[in-house]
């Protein structure tokens, strides 16, 4: 199952976390791809890379999140995923 | 001062460059454009039974150009009930010189794919059109961006020539005199198209309410009008005029609001018989509440207001604030009810509003002026037209008209709106020059344009603390993130003219991948 973390609202993002497959894979939606998307992918797998997490399937759907968001997002995310598996 | 970009001398679907120069550098030489002249005999109808006729008299054909005000903003039927018939009547290579364009407008979308409308000319482009722009270029030329003072100008110097004008008026009497503020589709001033009438070849007037001759209340007169069609109604009610406009609620507004305040007062500016203009959105209007304060305190009483004019300006102009409002365009139902009633409530036309290239206009007579902005950049130039991502989803206004007539020009915005940084290295497109704004309010503090030493040291001598323009830009990239750069191709789609006629941007398509 999903954990997720976030909203959907202007300046949050919404993440879920899969811990399945093959190292980490980030798929991102947002309108500010063009601008942030390469840095959005940097925050989510530094946050990956600080929990020991290697593999995962993370959703991310950004509204404008600063990078200290999206960190602490996916942190909360990857958490609930791990308890789950637990 | 001129710009550190260069631009071809030629654009294909444009023609001629003339590069901006300087705020007051470039002058015309030319004479006044007329249009042909008309004559009228006793017993003369105008009274149009149905659109297809009025357009067939009015001598519709390939290749003319058309104008449009856009007071009826995002309830207009005007622009697509008059696009959809010429459509139908199998006309092309239409070009639309419109004041502006809304969501309303989306329609011109399928005519412009159709070949049907071949040439924009606008103050701003939003929505499906200007992305559809941006990315594919649909017109496949550039759409050519005017300040309102630019457009009024532009027309009079017979740089654009309107073959037919088509003006929606809430009342009309059976000769033409008209007025924006009687009738149920009431929208207030008639500011734009009092241009359009005066340099037109044909003027045909939509309206939802004819009067007896002769109205008494007349903002365009007769003598300008050819025909009149009278329809079930010119827009949708709910959206042409909305309730009282509102100060803003958000906290980060208010606080911009609240020390913008504190630098005009600072400044020396607000004083008694002074003058102000601000913009209707954000932070903008709210440093009016502040200001409103201060000069209850002085007793202090300004001599006009102006702009677009809302609710919240009529009740400064009503409590004694200020002694007069000068209005082009009525953004609400009190202003409505007010400019029809209130004497000291002026209508006036584009061409008195803003445009440089005549005897005076009411910018150059502004003391404040207060303007929000989508980039700007550490040189102070403000982007309103064109978001980071490069898609076209604003429009020019009277911004760069005012910050050049104003002696004090203040920009208020947020540093940031959903990551996208405000305070940047260099904006997407310049469409107000850096030599007509003087200060930046953010959240996060207040930069003075070094050009402004009077202003910084005045700032200085009342406790107010700034940081230079580079100083704001780190403070806001640091939350941020340095944005990575957007690929352009080097199509040009769009054509930013400063108010004077010379070329200030160019807009080039936004790469997709």
């Amino acid at each position: 199952m999903r954990a997720m973390c976030g909203t959907e609202d202007a300046s949050d993002v919404l993440v879920s976390v899969l811990l399945e497959g093959r190292g980490i894979v980030v798929n991102l939606k947002s309108k500010n791809k063009p601008l942030f998307g390469r840095m959005i992918e940097i925050a989510v797998r530094e946050t990956c890379l600080e929990m020991n997490i290697e593999n995962a399937i993370i959703e991310v759907k950004d509204f404008g999140a600063l990078d200290f968001v999206i960190k602490a997002r996916t942190k909360t995310a990857v958490r609930a995923a791990l308890k789950q598996v637990n | 001062m001129s710009l550190d970009k260069t631009f071809p001398s030629y654009i294909e679907g444009y023609g001629t460059v003339k590069p901006y120069a300087g705020p007051f550098a470039t002058a015309p030489s030319a004479h006044r454009y007329g249009p042909k002249l008309s004559s009228s005999k006793p017993g003369d109808s105008k009274i149009v039974s149905n659109l297809e006729a009025a357009l067939e008299k009015s001598g519709i054909r390939d290749g003319m150009t058309i104008s449009f005000h856009h007071h009826l903003r995002n309830g207009d039927y005007i622009v697509n009930m008059v696009m959809d018939k010429i459509a139908e009547m199998g006309i092309k290579d239409i070009t639309i010189c419109a004041s502006s364009l809304t969501n309303a407008h989306e329609p011109l979308i399928e005519h412009i794919r159709n070949g049907v409308v071949t040439g924009l000319h606008t103050s701003g482009l939003r929505g499906k059109i200007g992305k559809a722009q941006a990315t594919e270029n649909i017109l496949g030329k550039p759409v050519v961006f005017r300040t309102h003072g630019g457009r009024a100008r532009a027309i009079e110097a017979g740089e654009i020539k309107i073959d037919i004008a088509f003006i929606g008026a809430s009342a009309c009497d059976p000769m033409g005199n008209m007025n924006g503020v009687e009738g149920k589709s009431a929208f207030g001033s008639m500011g734009y198209p009092m241009v359009d009438a005066q340099y037109a070849d044909k003027v045909v007037v939509i309206t939802d309410n004819i009067c007896p001759f002769p109205l008494s209340k007349i903002a365009i007169p007769m003598q300008y009008v050819d025909y009149i069609i009278e329809v079930e109604s010119i827009g949708d009610t709910a959206l042409i005029a909305t309730g009282a406009t509102r100060v803003t609620k958000n906290p980060t507004d208010l606080l911009i609001a609240k020390r913008a305040a504190e630098v005009l007062v600072a400044s020396g500016y607000i004083k008694e018989g002074y003058s102000f203009q601000a913009g209707s959105g954000g932070a903008s209007l709210a440093v009016c509440k502040y200001l409103k304060d201060y000069m209850t305190e002085h007793q202090i009483v300004g001599s006009f207001a102006a702009g677009g004019v809302t609710g919240y300006l009529v009740e400064l102009l009503e409590q004694g604030y200020f002694k007069a409002l000068l209005d082009t365009q009525t953004f609400d139902v009190m202003a409505v009810d007010s400019i029809r009633d209130n004497t000291n409530h002026i209508e006036m036309s584009a061409s008195m509003y803003a445009n440089p290239h005549n005897k005076a206009c009411s910018a150059h007579q502004l003391d404040v002026m207060i303007l929000s902005a989508t980039e700007i950049d550490t040189q102070f130039n403000i982007n309103s037209l064109t978001g980071s991502t490069g898609l076209i989803m604003g429009a020019l206004g009277g911004a760069p008209d005012t910050a050049a007539g104003a002696k004090l020009t203040v920009v208020v915005a947020p540093t940031m709106r959903k990551r996208i940084p405000i305070v940047v290295d260099k904006v997407t497109n310049i469409v107000t020059p850096g030599d007509t704004v003087d200060v930046l309010v953010t959240e996060r503090g207040i930069s003075v344009n070094p050009k402004r030493q009077d202003i910084q040291n005045m700032l200085d001598q009342a406790g107010i603390k700034t940081l230079s323009i580079e100083d704001h830009l780190k403070l806001v990239e640091k939350f941020t993130g340095k944005p990575d750069h957007i690929s352009y191709t080097d199509e040009i789609v769009g054509v930013v003219e400063y108010r004077d006629g010379t070329v200030i941007d160019l807009i080039y398509k936004v790469k997709t991948t």
